[in-house]
């Protein structure tokens, strides 16, 4: 982007040193951390590496859905004040352990080791990928990334950064106005979309409810939303799925009157199957074909999150497990082995 | 497996709604410079005082 310094927008760039990374080799990642499926993001920060305010951010429609010029502006109105305002005020959080791109040790091997560009993404494809192999990954965290503050009822002016312009559903029940500005979530103080985002994406995914804060004809106003069940589930067709294992397939959950036809529990995950990857053929991975009803997974038909087959086994199984699928083909029950797999996130 | 192609044609689409005038501004005149190392970032911004634009993006 270039940008004339006798613009507005220059004008205020010209009150910053500016700097573009375009590979994350060498950077304190602990410090930077935002969810690296952003092919955009920034940080405005001090010095002395205290951090500001974040601008970024999306969601599944597009990667551009708050961004624009006017709330870029604004943001950069707004660390010009608080920096000029010193950091006298305590940090948001405190300052993350340092962690570089050659700690992970898979991202090591695979990228900075072998001087590759250490793309954004890759830090998380790789980190997760590690997690899972030791059986740490906490993956309704990591497969959900970023949740949908639509899901709230949430829905902004985005040209006036963190105005609401409609509140509906929970985010309406719980007093939030059209005009009102979220000035904090909990504790956290948030100037940007990209800020409420990465805070918002830190709560626990069993949380029942978020306080947010609104300034409202001068003054602040908290308000306590109810989360709806599964808040933190959006749409992630249009991410990298960075979260072993793979599947090879993808299914839709059966309605209820599908349910109800075949005689399955209606909280149950059963499921149709809606496609079959090629490499399902190719590693001998399962034999599904389009159209099938999958029952069950080693006897086991619901769970307390997935409400289909390919989540199920998504959550529930690690790579290289063997699972036996109960699956109705044109009527006609039979079990199919099904062995997961592992990403290579190669290019 | 999905490629990483979404990923490439997020940051186009991200990307436009930043440049909307980039057609304009490669006429300007005094653009704003930007450096491309943090070290070198930190070290104008403890020089000068500014604070720090900081933007990470996939490579153009």
């Amino acid at each position: 982007m270039l940008t004339d310094k006798s613009t507005a927008r220059g004008k205020l760039m010209s009150q910053y040193v500016c700097a573009r990374i375009t590979s994350m080799k060498g950077i304190n990642i602990g410090l930077f951390e935002f969810d690296r499926h952003n092919a955009i993001y920034f940080f405005v920060l001090n010095a002395d590496e205290h951090i500001y305010l974040r601008y970024g951010g999306r969601d599944a429609a597009s990667a551009s859905s708050y961004l624009d010029l006017a709330s870029f502006e604004l943001a950069l109105e707004t660390g010009l004040e608080l920096h000029a305002a010193g950091t006298a005020a305590p940090p948001r959080a405190p300052k993350p352990a340092a962690e570089y791109p050659r700690d992970i040790a898979l991202l090591n091997e695979n990228v900075v080791a072998r001087g590759r560009c250490v793309e954004c993404h890759l830090i998380d494809d790789f980190r997760n990928q590690e997690l899972e192999q030791h059986g740490h990954l906490d993956k309704l965290r990591s497969m959900y990334r970023s949740p949908d503050i639509k899901r709230l009822g949430l829905l902004l002016d985005v040209s006036r950064g963190l105005v609401v312009r409609k509140a509906k559903d929970a985010a309406a029940a719980a007093g939030i106005e059209a005009g009102d500005k979220i000035t904090r979530l909990g504790e956290t103080a948030v100037h940007t979309f990209g800020d409420l985002q990465f805070y918002y994406d830190r709560t626990p995914r069993d949380a029942r409810s978020i306080e947010l804060t609104v300034e409202r004809d001068g003054s602040d106003r908290t308000m306590t939303l109810e989360l709806p069940q599964q808040w933190w589930r959006t749409d992630i067709s249009y991410r990298y799925w960075s979260v072993d294992p793979l599947v090879y397939f993808e299914s839709r959950p059966l309605t209820v009157d599908e349910k109800h036809q075949h005689g399955l529990p209606i909280a149950g995950f059963a499921s149709v199957v809606t496609k079959v990857d090629l490499a399902a053929a190719l590693r001998g991975a399962h034999t599904l074909a389009v159209g099938d009803i999958t029952r069950a997974v080693d006897g086991v038909d619901t769970d307390d999150v997935a409400d289909s087959t390919d989540l199920f086994i998504k959550l529930r199984h690690r790579a290289g497990a063997k699972v036996t699928l109960d699956v109705l083909r044109d009527g006609e029950p039979l079990e199919i082995a099904l062995q997961t797999g592992r990403q290579s996130f190669r290019k | 497996m999905p490629s990483t192609l979404p990923v490439s044609v997020a940051a186009v689409v991200a990307l436009a709604g930043l440049a909307l005038s980039h057609a304009a501004d490669t006429d300007a005149l005094d653009p704003i410079e930007w450096v491309h190392s943090y070290p070198e970032a930190l070290e104008q911004a403890r020089a000068t005082g500014l604070p720090i634009l900081l933007e990470f993006r996939c490579a153009p």
